[in-house]
Order: structure tokens, then C-alpha cells, then sequence
């Protein structure tokens, strides 16, 4: 768009975005948290607000999708009510993170998807860990296919919809 | 396209890893110990197959938190708990080892071991 812009009016344009996008997901985070899954299964769900970070990390940069995906997490638990569920988070979401940065590098931003997947199943990882850590027992081990395969799922279906939304965001030029 | 369709092998491959693993894991059997664990440490071990009457146990955290564990004739569930998921509530009695019952926010975890299976009875 307009590259006449002053330096200043551009930061302030950023934050203003990280802002937004911070808002979506914090909304994507809540409303999926009201979703009853019919499944006993404690960290099967369907990750939506990872959308907003896989989008920042692939138009963006990492510092970027850190930045929101860690205000959305602390938002998140302190609207949620949940400050145990504030640990299962941060494992899961600096875990993730951690891996679709780098998936993303080695893919060139190609292939969201897979990226997602893979975010799926580490988010995932990284939970299990951490209740392994906190019940100080290997017994939650056993969870581990359940969050493999509901990981990939999941990760598929916002993978996809993040390519969508990519898409849309190309057409619309916006910067 | 060539890098789509490796990718999508890689996560087919890895989708079919965990249903086997799942059902592997629902059609673990046998056991009637119950362990029940709280932060880690054992609170209490049960015989599943000696219990005749259901009973409850409750069991109270460092900050307040609550759990009611009912203990029944070969099962286990909990009844009540403080966390506000419910999700250990919402799964229901389990009955042989396999998944643990969890109740992630208090830190209690409820497994069947032992593989010492009662017969119902022997004919000859």
C-alpha cells in the first residue's frame, strides 16, 4: 500500500493489528471453551486460536505470534478462571510455537498445513509432559495416542482454514 | 505438489500410528488395583474386586480443592470434584486398567494395575 508512511505511523499500524489479532484469538479461545466436545478426554480440542499465531508467524514474524499468542494465553486463563490450566497452556503453546516456527523456515512458508498438523501434535506433547511433570506419574502416557490423533485432526482443520484465510488476506493487499 | 503429497504421507502414516496406539491402549485389560494418586504420591491403593459396598472418598487439596472418589464392586469414578471442567466427572466409572481416570486442575490421577484377574468361575 501507500510506502510514504512515517516510521511512526506504521508502528502504531502494527500494534494496532497485534491488537486485533490479539482480540480474535482471545474471542476464537473463549467461544471454543464454551464448545462441549463429547469426549472425557482432558486436551482434546479444537485449537482455533492457533490460526491467529500460524498466521502471524508465516506474514509476520516470530516475535510477533510469541507476543500474541503469550497476551491470549494470559487473557485467556484469567477470563477462564483456570490458573493451573495457565502451566498446560504455556507447554503447550511454547511447544508449538517452537516447532511451526521452525517447520515453517524449512518449509518456506509452504505447506500450512502440515505446519498446523505438527503444531497439533506438539501443543499436545508439550501438555502431556507438563501433567506428567505436575501428577509426577507416567500414567498419562496412556493419553498419548488419543492427543496424537485428535492433535492431527485437529491441526488439519485449522491448518486449512489458515490457508484460507491467508488467501484472503493476499487478495486483499492489506499490509 | 511433490512436497504436498510427502507431507501428507508423513501425516497419514503418523494418524495411523495413533489409532493403532489407541486401540491398543482401549483394549488394554485385566488389573482390579486401584491407585489412587494426588500430587503424585500414592493416597490410597484399592482392591477393586474385595469391595462389596459402594462407598465415596473424599479427598481435599492444599487450596480447597475437592474431589469425591466412588469406589464400587470392580469400578471407580469420581463423583464430584471442585476443578471447573468436570472432565474426570464426565468420563464416567472406569473399570480395568487402560486410560487413567485424570482430574488434571487437582492433580489426581486414579489407575488400575495389577494383572491379577478374578476368575467368575471354573468348570470341570
Amino acid at each position: 500500500m501507500d510506502t510514504n508512511k512515517s516510521p511512526k505511523k506504521k508502528n502504531l499500524r502494527h500494534l494496532l493489528l497485534l491488537s486485533i489479532l490479539t482480540a480474535m484469538a482471545l474471542t476464537l479461545f473463549l467461544v471454543e471453551a464454551q464448545i462441549p466436545l463429547p469426549i472425557g478426554i482432558a486436551g482434546v480440542k479444537l485449537g482455533l486460536a492457533n490460526l491467529v499465531t500460524l498466521f502471524l508467524l508465516v506474514k509476520f514474524s516470530a516475535r510477533d505470534a510469541a507476543a500474541v499468542l503469550g497476551m491470549r494465553i494470559f487473557l485467556g486463563n484469567l477470563f477462564t478462571g483456570q490458573a493451573v490450566s495457565l502451566l498446560y497452556s504455556l507447554a503447550g503453546g511454547i511447544l508449538s510455537l517452537v516447532v511451526m516456527l521452525l517447520l515453517c523456515r524449512i518449509l518456506k512458508g509452504k505447506s500450512i498445513w502440515f505446519v498446523s498438523v505438527m503444531g497439533g501434535i506438539s501443543h499436545n506433547l508439550g501438555q502431556i509432559l507438563i501433567a506428567m511433570c505436575l501428577l509426577g506419574v507416567g500414567g498419562v502416557l496412556y493419553y498419548l495416542p488419543f492427543l496424537l490423533v485428535s492433535g492431527i485432526l485437529m491441526g488439519l482443520l485449522t491448518g486449512l482454514v489458515t490457508q484460507g484465510f491467508l488467501a484472503a488476506w493476499d487478495r486483499l493487499h492489506i499490509q | 505438489m511433490k512436497q504436498n503429497l510427502m507431507l501428507a504421507i508423513v501425516t497419514a502414516l503418523l494418524l495411523l500410528l495413533g489409532i493403532i496406539g489407541c486401540i491398543a491402549v482401549n483394549n488394554k485389560s485385566g488389573g482390579c488395583i486401584a491407585v489412587i494418586r494426588q500430587n503424585g504420591n500414592e493416597v490410597q491403593r484399592i482392591d477393586l474386586s474385595a469391595v462389596s459396598d459402594r462407598y465415596s472418598i473424599t479427598l481435599r487439596g492444599e487450596n480447597g480443592e475437592e474431589n469425591i472418589i466412588l469406589v464400587e464392586h470392580g469400578a471407580i469414578s469420581m463423583q464430584s470434584a471442585s476443578c471447573p471442567d468436570k472432565l474426570c466427572v464426565k468420563r464416567g466409572t472406569i473399570q480395568s486398567s487402560g486410560i487413567p481416570l485424570v482430574c488434571l486442575p487437582n492433580h489426581i490421577i486414579i489407575e488400575i494395575v495389577g494383572d491379577t484377574p478374578k476368575l467368575d468361575g471354573v468348570a470341570y
